[in-house]
């Protein structure tokens, strides 16, 4: 399994869509708090610091840690059904499980890495600019962890569905679609619906999708954190059980 | 009796209504280059990769290597190196970097090992060029050097010529030949040209429409494609007699129904002709006989033009 595991990591480090995401993402946490600072010189904004860029960040999460799933899911795990890499894998002596264990960790390894990137960078350029300050909402330090540790669950949880989906559809470009439509439209999709159907609206409201949204929130009841803790940690269980289930009754084409 | 490194029993794979293979039985010997031969579509690669643990068979079982079920039929497969259809690359790495993924992924401590394998398929020397530039023949050479990077006790090779030129071709052939030879390496090699195989191979097996037809070793095809002269005469001891004083070095065996079979004869048919005529024996029947692998397969599989 480690073998394996080694093996799946040094293919993430020498993905081109990885590192390009890499690249933009630090780009863009660099670009963001810059603009704040720049935005703040001229007297138009009030100046950014540390934490409030961090905020930024985990902000900007909920679009960019999308696209960055999609991306990544399809070439770093649908291509190799294409390429014939999985039939070598399929057929080096590791079971199944092990396989999709293997792959699932160091995509959600690559997943964590992209999620944290942007709103760390961010809080460092922010913080090197305008110093790290302090929220007046809450507990700056207390925060700060519950942000991060929440950021890297939800990282997980949508790791594990996208893995699960990248398997089962086998074709890179379907993945990148599929998974880039549903990411970027499910929300508006179920907030309409969930306007006509309750129970929808409900079982909508309880997914990572709608707590994902709610990750920088300043203040959470112990229910809500609860269930964002919860959530993205059954959802993580749940699809990585089904992905791994599908993928051991399936021929590799 | 020879180690069986792999064997198929009642092997059935049914994809929906399509029936792709139908209670094969197969059998690879140890140390032997089993050339699989069949038509695009017969089974082959379906066969090849039930082998490999990428498809499950609808019935039936596989044995590798005396392993037959589940975990220990996994690790088994750590002793089998593969190519199925493509040779499978990472286009943006180089072949070193290609070998690095799978020396991780085998465990293999070695490093040194890369460079070993490369300069067996003769691609020691292609540097940061990266996969996606390489010829076909390269990307086949270097898709052989990731099935032998662990140095696998058998090979499975599923059309490795695809692609390549004849002068490849030769060379893969002489490669192949060359670890067998030496290393004992079990090689079950399929393809739908006859003509690559028949240099190589020291068993067969035949395979159409998901069935197999036959499976014998080089030596009994060889016999069933040999070339000779059916003759059948009124005398079938006079014709013996005069075929050996007139024909000293002739090879023949004779039927239980009297009839006469001359090795080697179809070039000198006109000589042998006239001896039997004017020994006076009456000829009933003189017919060549025997036929190239193409021929063999087609008239197995049911080829009208050669039955």
């Amino acid at each position: 399994m480690l073998n394996l595991l080694q093996s799946e990591l040094y293919k993430l480090r020498k993905e081109p869509s990885f590192r390009v995401l890499s690249l933009t993402l630090l780009l863009v946490a660099i670009a963001l708090p810059l603009a704040a600072y720049y935005s703040a010189s001229n007297g138009q904004n009030s100046a950014v610091n540390g934490i409030q860029s961090f905020m930024n960040g985990v902000k900007g999460n909920t679009l960019f840690m999308k696209i960055a799933l999609a991306i990544l899911a399809g070439f770093f795990i649908s291509r190799e059904y294409g390429s014939g890499v999985m039939k070598i894998t399929g057929s080096s002596g590791y079971s199944r499980e092990r396989i999709y264990a293997a792959k699932l960790t160091a995509f959600t390894i690559g997943i964590v890495f992209l999620s944290l990137l942007c709103p760390l960078v961010c809080m460092a350029v922010g913080s090197l600019l305008n110093g790290f300050g302090h929220l007046q909402e809450t507990e700056t330090a207390v925060y700060f962890f519950r942000t991060l540790g929440l950021t890297i669950l939800f990282a997980i949880a949508f790791a594990a569905i996208v893995t699960a989906f990248a398997f089962m559809t086998k074709e890179h470009g379907v993945t990148i679609g599929i998974a880039m439509l549903v990411f970027l439209f499910f929300d508006t999709c179920s907030q309409l619906i969930g306007r006509y159907i309750p129970i929808y609206k409900y079982l909508y409201e309880h997914s990572v999708f709608k707590l994902f949204l709610e990750v920088s929130a300043f203040r959470l009841t112990s229910g809500e954190l609860a269930l964002s803790i919860a959530m993205p940690a059954v959802t993580a269980c749940a699809f990585g059980w089904i992905g791994m289930m599908a993928f051991r009754k399936m021929d590799i084409q | 009796m020879s180690e069986t490194v792999l064997r198929a029993r009642q092997l059935t794979k049914r994809y929906n209504r399509h029936l792709a293979l139908d209670r094969i039985d197969l059998t690879v010997r140890k140390g032997s280059i089993y050339g699989f031969i069949g038509q695009n579509g017969a089974g082959k690669s379906t066969l090849m990769r039930i082998a490999a643990g990428l498809a499950h068979p609808t019935s039936g079982s596989v044995e590798l290597f005396g392993a037959s079920e589940g975990a220990k039929l996994v690790t088994a497969r750590r002793r089998i190196g593969t190519t199925i259809e493509t040779p499978a690359l990472f286009p943006h790495l180089s072949a070193t970097e290609n070998l690095e993924i799978y020396r991780l992924q085998q465990g293999i401590r070695n490093r040194s090992r890369i460079r070993e394998t490369l300069s067996l398929v003769g691609l020691a020397d292609t540097g940061s060029k990266k996969s996606a530039e390489f010829s076909m023949g390269m990307k086949q050479r270097l898709g052989l050097a990731i099935a032998l990077m662990s140095e696998p006790d058998m090979l499975i090779l599923d059309e490795p010529t695809n692609g390549l030129d004849p002068l490849g071709v030769v060379e893969l052939r002489e490669l192949l030949r060359g670890l067998n030879r030496e290393t004992g390496l079990t090689i079950l090699i399929s393809s739908h040209i006859l003509s690559e195989l028949d240099q190589m191979a020291t068993d067969y097996g035949f395979i159409h429409q998901g069935r197999m037809l036959e499976q014998l070793s080089a030596s009994e095809l060889q016999t069933k494609c040999r070339q000779y002269l059916h003759i059948k005469v009124d005398n079938p001891e006079l014709a013996l007699s005069v075929i050996r004083k007139g024909l000293l070095s002739a090879e023949y065996e004779l039927e239980p129904d009297g009839s006469i079979r001359l090795y080697g004869g179809f070039k000198r048919a006109g000589s042998v002709s006239s001896l039997l005529f004017s020994a006076g024996l009456e000829i009933e029947q003189f017919t060549p006989v025997g036929e190239q692998l193409e021929r063999y397969f087609s008239r197995l599989i049911g080829g009208a033009a050669y039955a």
